[in-house]
């Protein structure tokens, strides 16, 4: 740098311009060294710039040997330590003051002393590494390496030693060394074990019920299993080392084992045949399956084959397609819809359904497979029946039978349909099968049924109101003649009760005119009639004092017939006693008064003339049934008898003539003999008139 | 500064060079410090080299370099020259002609 400056004239302004800039530089670089802000300062020379540092120089290397992990030593040939860090020093445990100036020697244990010392000696140039052993404070030792190395310009030989602590390496060491002796037991574990397992294979493959077999590239057999033998009757080891040519097999199937064996071998590819052989157990059906062997390269070296016998198997197969064909043809050609369906939601995606299906809705036959419900445009209304059907029958699990109603193509048709899950429901499994079966006749005729069934109700209800009111009528009516009948019944009593007064007024008259009668012939006479009279007058009072209108109990008549008697005729005859000897008869009127009036006439002949002597006699008087639904009237008497000339028949007295007229009323006669106490007894036996009452 | 030429404009991008001997004390406070220093106020628009004269002695007779740490500025022109550690912001701000903000 040169300060000599020019005179002011004489130099040009960019000279000047040079010249403070270098003086401002100047002054920067005085400023910056006053204040303490330089490192070095560079002062030319000859051979390059030399550089003053203006502390020491080594400042930041000591600061890197103080602080660096390493332990750090220079040591003299005889082992006495000049420095060390204070990596080294923790090394040890001990302080650094302790250290330096002391032997390095007695930290290092005794047997390896002399190596160390020997290793020094050694040293020249080129560094060394070694491992030794350090004796720590706690008489510990800690593994370390030591890297040597001498250094250079000094006077006396001065060593430098880094000393690096291996106790972690060691201990890596350690765990590293075990572990690689478990992964020894281990590997010969496994050795063993495989070894017992390539045995297992190796039995399996001998014991197979397939046969294995292993090809060369030349298609020679290098293995084959014993079972070979049983099918081929060869045994295996005469097909080691021979192609089936030469084992000498059927032709046909050599080739078709050589074209796949060649296959495998050309393209790497797996293969599968199919082939039969005429075993000594007749013709069996073997699949075998042909797999290439690579070697390192990917290079088939050779073929394995594993065939087995699929004899029964495909058997079984063929009838199983068999009775498949059988259902299909069912399922095909049955007039009654199935098919297999899935609940989706909001729909029903058909599965399968057959050509009756197909048909029904006029689409084409498998036209619906893997279509959805509403994209076959099958009736709206249908579908969501049967959506709902569906989704129940899945929910319960159990079969469901509905009937569906649906307008299709124009016609009403009604279906009778089973759905059922196939296997179990679940969330993935929602498949259906559905049976359905046109019912629309068998609805028609149920619905007349319905429709006849109802009108048969209602004429039978209208019936039944018409019985009702009949019924009610005929009760009225009944009810009226019933109470008209009481009225004629009280009529007729009525009736009686003023014939019975009219005639006892007529029986009072003859009484009257007989009290005025002087006459006793007259006398006899009116006192007949008034008898006669009294008689009649005594039926009709007996009508109208019973219940029955047109009948009369006759045996209680006769009584009452003999007491009046008695007492008519008490002025002539006294002392009669009388035996009434009746069943009891009911008379009809028309029958009664003719006979009350015989019975009359009788009675009242045996009080005239059977005791002329007044002295007293007996009456006997029977009213009977007789064995022919007759009835005998008799009165007998004990008394003078008949006179001898007496023509009862045709006398002309009045009383044999009322006799003899009212007997012919009565389509009967009057028998007359003599009694068995010596009197009269007559007897009449008549038949009674058709309605009368026993 | 007692000598004023026209100020760089704004946007100019700066070249720097630092010079520094080795690991020492004030080199390595000055690349710390001159860093921070472009990386607040030349974000993107500055080149900075340091070049250890230890390692190439040669390049500070070029530079006539008399200490050591020195930045100099290469562009924009004119070279400026800066000593020391660059801990003097405001010092340094003002030798590379940017303004506090």
């Amino acid at each position: 740098m040169s300060l000599d400056m020019p005179a002011k004239s004489a130099v040009g302004v960019s000279e000047i311009e040079t010249l403070r800039r270098m003086l401002e530089e100047t002054q920067e670089a005085l400023r910056a060294i006053q204040h303490g802000e330089v490192d070095a300062l560079v002062v030319p020379r000859e051979n390059g710039p030399t550089i003053f540092t203006l502390e020491g120089a080594d400042q930041s290397y000591r600061l890197l040997v103080e602080s660096m992990n390493e332990g750090a030593v220079t040591v003299a040939q005889d082992g006495t330590i000049f420095y060390c860090n204070g990596a080294f020093a923790r090394l040890l445990g001990r302080s650094m003051d302790t250290l330096i100036g002391a032997s390095l020697l007695p930290y290092i244990p005794e047997s390896e002393r002399e190596a160390f010392s020997e290793l020094i000696q050694a040293i020249f140039h080129q560094g060394a590494k070694a491992e030794f052993l350090l004796i720590r404070a706690d008489n510990q030792t800690v593994p370390v390496q030591f890297s040597i190395s001498q250094l250079p310009q000094s006077p006396v030989p001065i060593f430098c030693i880094v000393a690096t602590d291996l106790s972690d390496r060691k201990r890596v060491e350690t765990v590293l060394r075990d572990a690689r002796h478990q992964l020894e037991i281990k590997v010969q574990e496994r050795t063993a074990e495989l070894k017992e397992r390539q045995q297992e294979y190796a039995s399996l493959t001998e014991n197979s019920p397939d046969i294995i077999a292993r090809f060369d590239v030349e298609l020679r057999h290098l293995y084959v299993n014993p079972r070979v033998e049983r099918v081929t009757g060869i045994p295996a080891k005469e097909f080691i080392g021979k192609t089936h040519q030469e084992l000498g097999l059927d032709p046909k199937l050599c080739a078709l084992w050589r074209t796949h064996l060649l296959h495998v071998f050309n393209t790497g590819e797996p293969q599968t045949i199919q082939f039969s052989f005429p075993s000594a157990e007749g013709e069996r059906n073997f699949i075998a399956r042909i797999v290439p062997e690579h070697d390192e390269d990917g290079k088939v070296v050779s073929v394995l084959s594993i065939a087995s016998d699929e004899t029964e198997r495909l058997s079984a197969q063929k009838k199983l397609q068999a009775s498949e064909e059988v259902l299909r043809s069912f399922y095909d050609s049955s007039s009654v819809l199935m098919g297999i369906v899935e609940l989706i939601p909001g729909d029903v995606l058909h599965i399968y359904d057959n050509p009756a299906f197909c048909a029904f809705f006029g689409l084409p036959a498998e036209s619906t497979r893997g279509k959805r419900a509403r994209e076959l445009h099958l009736p709206a209304d249908m579908l969501d029946v049967w959506h709902g059907h569906f989704e129940r029958c899945l929910t319960l699990n159990n079969p469901i039978r509905f009937d569906s109603f649906l307008r299709h193509a124009g016609t009403e048709r009604w279906l009778g349909v089973t759905v059922t899950p196939i296997g179990e429901p679940s969330e993935s499994n929602r498949r259906l099968s559905y049976v359905a079966e046109d019912i629309t006749d068998q609805k028609i005729s149920e619905f007349a049924l319905k429709i006849s069934e109802d009108r048969l109700n209602e004429v039978n209800r209208t019936l039944e109101s018409r019985v009702h009111e009949r019924t009610r009528e005929l009760e009225q009516a009944n009810a009226t003649i019933k109470a008209s009948l009481q009225e004629k019944e009280v009529l007729l009593k009525e009736i009686h009760h003023r014939v019975k007064n009219n005639l006892q007024i007529i029986s009072s008259l003859l009484r009257m005119q007989l009290g005025r009668l002087r006459n006793s012939d007259s006398d006899r006479i009116l006192q007949e009639s008034q008898n006669r009279i009294r008689s009649m007058a005594m039926i009709h009072e007996q009508l109208y004092q019973t219940n029955d209108m047109s009948n009369i109990n006759f045996k209680s008549y006769l009584q009452t017939l003999m007491s009046h008697l008695l007492q008519s005729y008490s002025d002539i005859q006294q002392n009669i006693t009388y035996e009434l000897d009746a069943d009891d008869i009911n008379l009809h009127l028309d029958t009664a008064i003719p006979c009350a009036l015989i019975a009359t006439e009788l009675i009242s002949n045996a009080f005239k003339h059977a005791f002329p002597k007044a002295t007293g006699g007996a009456l006997k008087i029977r009213f009977k049934k007789t064995a022919e639904d007759h009835i005998l009237l008799a009165v007998e008497d004990n008394g003078i008898g008949m006179p001898p000339n007496l023509d009862y028949a045709n006398s002309s007295s009045v009383g044999f003539t009322i006799l003899n007229a009212l007997c012919r009323q009565l389509r009967s006669k009057l028998q007359v003999e003599s009694g068995a106490a010596g009197g009269v007894r007559v007897t009449l036996i008549f038949r009674p008139s058709e309605n009368i009452n026993l | 500064m007692a000598y004023e030429t026209k100020k760089p404009r704004m946007n100019s991008r700066y070249i720097l060079r630092l010079y520094v001997t080795g690991a020492m004390p004030r080199s390595v406070r000055a690349i710390s410090n001159i860093k921070a220093i472009c990386e607040k106020y030349l974000t993107n628009r500055y080149q900075l080299e340091v070049i250890d004269i230890y390692q190439h002695p040669l390049a500070a007779k070029d530079e006539q370099i008399v200490a050591a740490p020195t930045l100099i500025r290469k562009s924009p022109l004119p070279m400026r020259t800066l000593v020391g550690d660059m801990s003097d912001k405001r010092r340094v701000l003002a030798g590379l002609d940017l303004e506090e903000d």
